[in-house]
């Protein structure tokens, strides 16, 4: 399992290395003096100079990646020239709410999707397995913003459960909290259950199909049991697999929907970086989103040898 | 996101490389498919003729704001007066441009790289890794950290997007190529002493053409979802070219008083997503039952 995890830890190293390279390249490419980006433009001349200088710029580009990587290992992102504070230090509040939503998110997008796919897989060819493939369909094709107006005419307009745009911090309660989240986590975890319930059908059918399957039927083992205990649990890997792409899914749509609702999170903050020319916190933010990922992804890798005992991590059949 | 499964035993490995024209003739038997073809050929139409069939998308009538559908404005029109079927079909327009030249685009590099890391072991360890990583990456986060570097645009979104979907385009191209240069006929070519290059563009990347179209619709939709998004929190396209993503953000202060504003390019954006996702699954259904909807 060690070896395993190092061999992991060792492969992710170029994996890394791209959001890395991704984000420094993106400044220095860009158009014009990254310092003059920087620093704005109400910058004279001598500030740029002396920004380009702090900022090594002067340097050689390979030289220039060394000490990015450099700052970017000692958690040194540069400050915000907007916020006035480091960016290290900005991140983290608006990363939880972020975090928060798109865990609820996944949680919903999950139980919607594993019904809606089990459904449409064990009921296969009949009237309610073709009603839940077709939803899964449809599901796909309405984009997240979309399902968030509706939800906000259904829930919020129409039947007044919820309020939009009054985002409520843990310290007001949790009650409060919870209600202020439940929207913008709905619109994230609808749009991803169709995803979700499409793999989720794809992997039982699959699975119903192996030859433990055949075993345990001739055993006269009932099929509803052999579904519940037997199938689910294999099938539960791919499902396993999707969860961990949904996270940069749900980030991106984070973006979108924090906006909808006035959540103040992450993806919020990167467009109102974006819109204030704040390069550093931009940068720090796509950076963090892109290992955040990285890591979310390693660990559902690393579960697998939990979810199926088959797996011996390890070995080659991993 | 989506991938391809190919399936390395069993018979299923001939229906996934079934050449182009024989999935298309099935797909054309399936009532649904057809429905969703027509969508699309309709949505296509509509943007090719929109300056024939809608008048200016941005001309305002001060007077006429917030009304509802009427004969003189089929689809009502918004709060600045402007004609929500003009700025519907001209949203057509930019929507299936974005997505038709992101999804050429990243066809025709994914491709390039995927027969790289078809052709030479090393490369693909390299390309593969990168890929991973890429395709780990939050593509609005992306597109809107480009949009603060090289501005808004159409060609930041289109760039942007191209970073994001070429590994996943990649991946299939080398996985098919990977399957079909195990085929008999290419030991058969082999045996008459064709040499690899020459195997490669006649027989193993003729194979492909079907994930690879996949693929490419695959790319066309969430180019379109991912544009009109992007246009939805005014990071996409600049504010005087119509966009459904645009207009549906323009709603957000009239959801319950005019819901056409939103009803419209809204219903529009989601056939055309939702007509090309059947067509897809179809598609897919023929090549690998297994796999797909029904």
């Amino acid at each position: 399992m060690l070896r395993y995890l190092g061999q992991r830890l060792l492969a992710l190293l170029p994996t890394v290395a791209v959001p890395l390279v991704l984000v420094f390249l993106l400044l220095r490419l860009a158009p014009g003096d990254p310092a003059a980006i920087l620093l704005g433009d109400s910058a004279t001349p001598a500030q740029v100079a002396a920004l380009r200088e702090e900022l090594g710029l002067n340097a050689p580009l390979v030289v220039q990646f060394g000490h990015f990587v450099g700052d970017v290992f000692t958690l040194d992102l540069g400050n915000s020239i907007f916020l006035h504070k480091p960016v290290v230090d900005v991140i983290p509040s608006y990363a939880l709410v972020t975090i928060e939503i798109s865990v609820l998110a996944l949680i919903i997008s999950l139980v919607l999707g594993i019904g809606l796919g089990a459904l449409a897989a064990f009921r296969d060819g009949k009237p309610a397995g073709r009603i839940a493939t077709a939803l899964g369909i449809v599901g796909i094709s309405v984009p997240q913003f979309v399902t968030a107006l509706v939800l906000i005419v259904v829930f919020a307009s129409w039947l007044h459960w919820f309020n939009v745009g009054g985002f409520a911090p843990l310290s007001q309660g949790l009650w409060p909290h919870l209600r202020s989240i439940t929207l913008p986590a709905l619109a994230l975890g609808i749009a991803e259950s169709a995803f979700v319930a499409r793999i989720t059908r794809g992997a039982i059918l699959d699975v119903s199909r192996e030859p433990f399957v055949t075993t345990a039927r001739s055993l006269g083992i009932p099929p509803a049991r052999i579904g519940a205990v037997h199938v689910v649990r294999v099938a539960a890997l791919p499902i396993l697999t999707v969860a961990g792409l949904l996270v940069a899914s749900l980030l991106s749509g984070s973006a979108v929907v924090e906006t909808i609702f006035g959540v103040p999170g992450m993806g919020r903050l990167l467009l109102d970086a974006v819109s204030r020319r704040d390069y550093q916190l931009v940068q720090g933010i796509v950076l963090f989103t892109g290992v955040f990922v990285i890591v979310v992804n390693l660990v559902v890798d690393l579960s697998y040898a939990v979810v199926d005992p088959r797996v011996q991590l390890g070995r080659k059949s991993a | 996101m989506s991938e391809i499964t190919v399936s390395t035993t069993g018979s299923t490995e001939e229906e996934v490389l079934a050449p182009p024209t024989r999935v298309w003739r099935r797909v054309l038997r399936r009532p649904v498919a057809v429905i969703a073809l027509a969508v699309l050929v309709a949505m296509a139409g509509a943007a090719l003729l929109a300056p024939a069939i809608a008048g200016d998308p941005n001309a305002f009538v001060a007077l006429e704001r917030l009304k509802p559908p009427s004969a003189s404005h089929v689809f009502g029109t918004d709060n600045l007066g402007r004609d929500v079927f003009s700025r519907t079909v001209f949203g057509a327009q930019a929507s299936l441009t974005v997505g038709i030249v992101t999804a050429a685009v990243t066809t025709v590099i994914g491709a390039a790289l995927g027969i790289l890391a078809g052709m030479f072991r090393w490369v693909d360890a390299v390309i593969m890794r990168i890929v991973d990583g890429v395709m780990s990456f939050p593509i609005i986060v992306l597109a809107l950290a480009m949009t603060a570097i090289l501005g808004p645009g159409l060609g930041t979104v289109i760039l942007a997007m191209t970073i994001v979907f070429v590994p996943g385009m990649t991946r299939v191209v080398r996985s098919t190529a990977l399957v079909a240069s195990e085929l008999p006929m290419i030991d058969a070519a082999r045996a008459i002493g064709a040499g690899s290059v020459r195997i490669f563009w006649r027989y193993v990347l003729p194979q492909c053409a079907t994930p690879v179209l996949v693929q490419a619709a695959i790319t066309f939709t969430t180019a379109v979802i991912v544009e009109s998004a992007l246009s939805f929190i005014g990071a996409g396209l600049p504010p005087d070219v119509p966009s459904w993503g645009a207009s549906l953000s323009e709603a957000r202060s009239y959801l319950t008083s005019a819901p056409w504003m939103w009803g419209f390019p809204g219903l529009a954006l989601i056939l055309t997503v939702l007509a090309m996702n059947i067509v897809i699954d179809s598609v897919r259904d023929i090549v690998d039952p297994r796999a797909g909807g029904r």
